[in-house]
């Protein structure tokens, strides 16, 4: 399989040099329609499933950066959690709440409101944010050094006003398994 | 109007909404309609998630699609979330903060932060008050009045204890095992429980080795989680009671000494004023303490020795003002007694002077030296007394003689000599032995110094001859004594040897510069006297 690009952080350009008069923003429909539309032409070529595999990867690798270059290092589940929140507000990409969080199990469950992909989409009957949850896994296992898999349990798109995910801890008995 | 069915539909649907119990059927027309069960099932959910949330239970599961539902679930995120953040808030992360509740958020976050602020002051008055107990440089503990567990103690209690920080360690440690006598803790429970306080109570106590610690306690009852606790403070006097009982000791040997001494011990200031007298001084003088404490320097001396005190004060003072270092003095002196008499003592006086070298007073020491003056007295008489007749010797008399002749050269009065003899004291030993011709000497001198005045000096001249000085007497005074004398000797009954007769020769000094000069005159007399038939006096014109 030919491949030419590989991502990494610089490949982003220099948008201030780039867009002097336009800016660091754009338009939530813009972001949205490149998204949803990439969804539509990848599903037809490859099929529902591998597309949501996709969008997953995608979103961990989206994480992984964001982490790397966004966030500051701590060991702190608070203070990673609150760093978090702010920047995801900030940057205008969801207000991030933990409703559970035992790390000492792997288990976590969190919601996004207000999420960039998802909100105020119409009811489709399927949880669709599958690229926020790679993102999700990535963030996670970047700031525990241990992998999660991270799954939507409601949904925008399924009816409900806010994105709920619930994050577990990939053990050893589940990576033997793959 | 509606219809039936409408009304059926209204009457379901109201229970479902209004009622507490719903044993409402699904009306029979739409029994099998999917649609309908599809929307009685999401308001079957909605009643029971409200009902849940309602009664405050978070972790319902709500499942189920649609607006009203996606709310319900939000509200539920929201608050789970709260309760998440309050738990990171009670771990003590006070950065959590709530913005997704409308004004309850703003109510929320100021509750956090003036729990933070306070929490930080609670923490800071903690570790000032951690401080403050670490480095109060007595013992400090707070135990549990009821079974004396010790819940904290400080660097000084491992000090004094001699426990490391690592021993104590993580172990239960009670405050009855350091207390040497239990009984005595708990009687201070007892009064401790009564007062609620008590300051500077003696207890003894024993750390790590078995040395006692002597300790002053003072504690009080603080309640900590509701249970009474003492916090005591504890100074360790052990070494201070060692000092004290050591200079107790040391003060009591040296009045022991002082007061049993046969001498008298004394300080007095530089103004001659006593400070202190043992109480020998009743036995030496007859006054008691209390009297010779009042008494001035001319009531402690006879005026001959008097002076020595002043001169020894002056001195004194002289030399305290010069900064030189007092000289010890010692002498002989005379002292009045309470009955009239006087003793003689001799006196050792030095400095006494405080630990940093200032002088302070005179310390005395005070002994009875009277038999030593009696002996020493007793020595000069038997120097010049004749061992036989304990009439003065030929030493006695010369002395007396020379001073008589100094004395002469310019007196306006002479003095005059007797020699005097014995007559035939041969025949006494020869007829009655030497030990009646020995008692004959004897009742002489009885007789000579009966009669003679008190300044005449009656001595033994040599073998039976004896000389008379007489001060003060010309010849006329000096014959006159000498046939009163020789009259007396004549008339008396000497023991076994009967009657004894003198014979005298007198003698006036007549500008003599040497004893040998009267003398010899007194001797002429004296021959001239046996020449002309014994028994009477004879003296050269
Ligand atoms: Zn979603």
């Amino acid at each position: 399989m030919e491949k030419k690009y590989e991502f990494s952080w610089d490949l982003l350009g220099d948008i201030e040099a780039g867009r002097p008069n336009m800016g660091n923003t754009t338009r939530v429909e813009i972001y949205r329609l490149m998204q949803f539309t990439f969804r539509d032409i990848i599903e037809k070529h490859v099929g529902w499933e591998k597309t949501n595999e996709i969008f997953y990867d995608a979103g961990q690798l989206a994480g992984k950066e964001f982490y790397l270059h966004m966030l500051e290092k701590t060991d702190n589940l608070n203070a990673f959690i609150n760093q978090l929140q702010d920047v995801l507000k900030e940057l205008g990409m969801g207000i991030l709440r933990i409703e559970e969080a035992d790390m000492e199990k792997g288990e976590l469950t969190l919601t996004i409101s207000e999420d960039l992909d998802c909100s105020g989409l119409p009811e489709t009957g399927y949880e669709i944010c599958t690229y926020d949850e790679g993102f999700i896994s990535a963030l996670l296992e970047s700031f525990a050094g241990i992998p999660f898999i991270v799954k939507e349990i409601d949904c925008w798109c399924t009816g409900d006003r806010t994105c709920r995910f619930s994050a577990k801890a990939k053990n050893e008995g589940n990576q033997s398994e793959k | 109007m509606i219809s039936n069915e409408a009304r059926l539909l209204l009457d379901y649907l109201e229970a479902q909404l209004y009622d507490v119990k719903t044993n409402q059927d699904i009306p029979t027309s739409l029994a099998n309609d999917e649609g309908f069960l599809q929307l009685d099932k999401t308001i079957k959910i909605i009643r029971a998630s409200v009902v849940e949330l309602g009664n405050g239970n978070l972790s319902y599961q709500i499942n189920g699609k649609g607006y009203v539902l996606g709310s319900l679930k939000s509200l539920q995120a929201s608050l789970r979330n709260l309760t998440w953040k309050t738990k990171a808030i009670a771990a003590g992360d006070f950065s959590q903060s709530v913005h997704c509740l409308g004004d309850f958020s703003d109510s929320f976050n100021s509750m956090t932060k003036k729990l933070e602020v306070s929490i930080h002051e609670i923490k800071e008055i903690q570790e000032h008050f951690k401080m403050i107990f670490d480095t109060i440089p007595d013992m400090t503990i707070i135990s549990n009045i009821e079974d004396g567990t010790v819940i904290a103690y400080n660097q000084a209690f491992l000090e004094t204890m001699k426990f490391t920080k690592e021993e104590l360690e993580n172990k239960t440690i009670l405050i009855t095992d350091y207390c040497n006598d239990l009984g005595e803790h708990a009687k201070f429970i007892e009064r401790l429980k009564k007062d609620s306080f008590i300051k500077n109570a003696e207890m003894n106590f024993h750390g790590k080795s078995d040395q006692i610690i002597t300790g002053l306690v003072s504690s009080r009852i603080i309640k900590i989680k509701g249970a009474p606790h003492t916090l005591s403070v504890i100074r360790d006097i052990t070494e201070l009671k060692a000092i004290e009982k050591k200079l107790r000791e040391s003060e009591e040997l040296h009045r022991l000494l002082a007061d049993n001494a046969a001498d008298v011990i004394w300080t007095m200031g530089l103004d001659g004023k006593f400070t202190y007298v043992s109480p020998s001084v009743e036995k030496l003088r007859g006054y008691t303490v209390a009297e010779v404490l009042a008494q001035s320097p001319e009531e402690v001396l006879c005026p001959s020795s008097l002076i020595h005190l002043q001169k020894g004060l002056e001195n004194a003072i002289r030399l305290i003002q010069n900064n030189l270092p007092f000289k010890v003095f010692r002498g002989e002196l005379e002292q009045p007694c309470k009955n009239g008499t006087t003793v003689w003592t001799e006196a050792t006086v030095s400095g006494i002077y405080s630990e940093d070298g200032r002088f302070i007073g005179m310390l005395g020491v005070t002994r009875d030296i009277s038999d030593r003056k009696i002996m020493e007295e007793e020595i000069v008489r038997l120097s010049v007394t004749d061992k036989l007749t304990q009439s003065y010797n030929r030493l006695k008399l010369d002395e007396t003689m020379d001073e008589q002749l100094k004395l002469a050269k310019i007196a306006t009065v002479p003095f005059s000599i007797l020699i005097l003899d014995i007559d035939h004291f041969k025949r006494v030993n020869d007829n009655y032995g030497h030990q009646v011709g020995d008692r004959v000497l004897v009742e002489l001198v009885a007789i000579l110094q009966k009669h003679v005045r008190s300044d005449d000096v009656v001595g033994r001249w040599g073998g039976e001859e004896f000389l008379i000085i007489l001060p003060n007497t010309d010849l006329e005074g000096g014959v006159g004594l000498a046939e009163k004398l020789q009259k007396l000797v004549g008339a008396n009954i000497f023991t076994r040897a009967g009657r004894v007769t003198i014979s005298i020769g007198v003698a006036a000094y007549q500008g003599d510069l040497s004893q040998e000069s009267i003398v010899s005159r007194a001797d002429s007399a004296l021959y001239l006297a046996k020449k002309n038939g014994r028994n009477r006096v004879e003296y050269l014109k």
